[in-house]
């Protein structure tokens, strides 16, 4: 974009707080979090309610009403400071965890994992696209609970020798953030 | 919506005409119906109803140029035409579009304070859309730029804010 043809008028200055973050609520969490240090008037503009009940779930009040959680959650902290008491203490509803994640950098841009026997070619890796979770490929499976079962890929120890398996996750593309790995499992092919 | 809908073309002679005067002292003569999206100047003509002759009335909005004034007409103009028709939304949608896609940031700047100064909200919405589409995965000293906007923060305050978040200043656009 041409720089010289930036605002030369002071737009921040004379429009009306609701309407500064209406323009902010339009664009997307992350730029949220880069408003705020914008200037004073951004910020609070970029921190205020309006905005951050964008980016929680729809049903937020019901769930957290229907959680253990202490429900005067809803009224004690500025939405902005809710969600992200909630990214940090997921809420158990249902025996299972909800969490609000803070993922970005996911969508269209694919995920590389990788299995292979270290010091042979013979592994397979796999390209996945994580986000929206709609587009991803058979390989994985969604659990019920939020969490998600991919199969990274497969290897095959030709000589049946000792030596290090390698299982790896590439992203190198973009920066990208909120992903959570809460396990990897090795498993003999025949008994999947 | 509109209450005057006969707009077929400026050339009915039945269509009233108002003036408006704008903050550079130019005279523009639009449709009445037009002259009644914007806020101020139908507050303006309920305030002078008693003046028999419309054509007389002059409106003053001293905050919006003429400049300004002159791409806002004929948008308000189509639009209300667009409006009247049961035409989908698609329409209408496309018609913004064509009418944002093209303007500077400058230009944009100035029809938004322009907009919310007149009260016509539908195209502030479309404005607001087209700003955020602009600001999006760019860097704090962008935006800043983009919006011509003097940072108040003190180095300390804005390292501060900075530390809250540091994952959402990583990998923005680089231009």
């Amino acid at each position: 974009m041409n720089r010289e043809s930036n605002m030369d008028i002071a737009v921040a200055d004379q429009l009306p707080a609701e309407c500064i973050s209406h323009i902010i609520s339009l664009t997307t969490l992350r730029d949220a979090c880069i408003s705020s240090t914008v200037c004073p008037i951004f910020k609070s503009a970029a921190d205020s309610d309006s905005v951050w009940e964008k980016f929680l779930p729809s049903d937020y009040k019901q769930i957290i009403s229907n959680s253990v959680s202490d429900s005067s959650l809803i009224t004690s902290l500025s939405k902005k400071d809710l969600y992200f008491h909630l990214c940090h203490n997921p809420i158990i509803i249902n025996n299972g965890a909800m969490f609000i994640d803070t993922r970005y950098g996911f969508e269209t841009r694919p995920v590389d994992f990788g299995v292979y026997f270290d010091g042979s070619d013979n592994g397979e890796g796999r390209k996945v696209v994580l986000d929206p979770l709609a587009k991803m490929p058979k390989l994985s499976e969604g659990r019920g609970n939020g969490w998600m079962e991919i199969e990274m890929g497969v290897f095959f120890n030709v000589t049946g020798e000792d030596g290090t398996v390698v299982c790896s996750v590439f992203g190198f593309d973009r920066s990208k953030s909120g992903i959570i790995i809460q396990g990897v499992e090795l498993r003999p092919k025949s008994r999947r | 919506m509109a209450s005057s809908s006969s707009s077929s073309s400026c050339s009915s002679s039945s269509e009233k005409k108002i003036t408006l005067k704008s903050s550079d002292g130019e005279a523009l003569n639009v449709e009445k119906n037009v002259a009644l999206e914007f806020e101020p100047a139908k507050g303006f003509l309920e305030d002078n109803s008693e003046e028999a002759d419309d054509e007389a009335i002059v409106v003053p909005l001293p905050n919006v140029s003429a400049a300004v004034l002159s791409e806002l007409i004929p948008y308000v103009k189509q639009r209300l035409e667009l409006s009247a028709k049961p035409v989908q939304k698609k329409l209408i949608k496309a018609f913004d579009d064509q009418f944002t896609r093209h303007l500077s940031d400058d230009k944009l700047g100035e029809l938004m304070l322009a907009a919310n100064y007149l009260g016509v909200n539908y195209l502030l919405d479309v404005l607001c859309d087209v700003t955020a589409d602009r600001i999006k995965n760019k860097s704090v000293e962008y935006v800043r730029e983009f919006l011509g906007i003097q940072n108040d923060f003190t180095p300390e305050e804005e390292a501060e804010l900075r530390a809250q978040c540091p994952w959402a200043f990583e990998g923005v656009d680089q231009d």
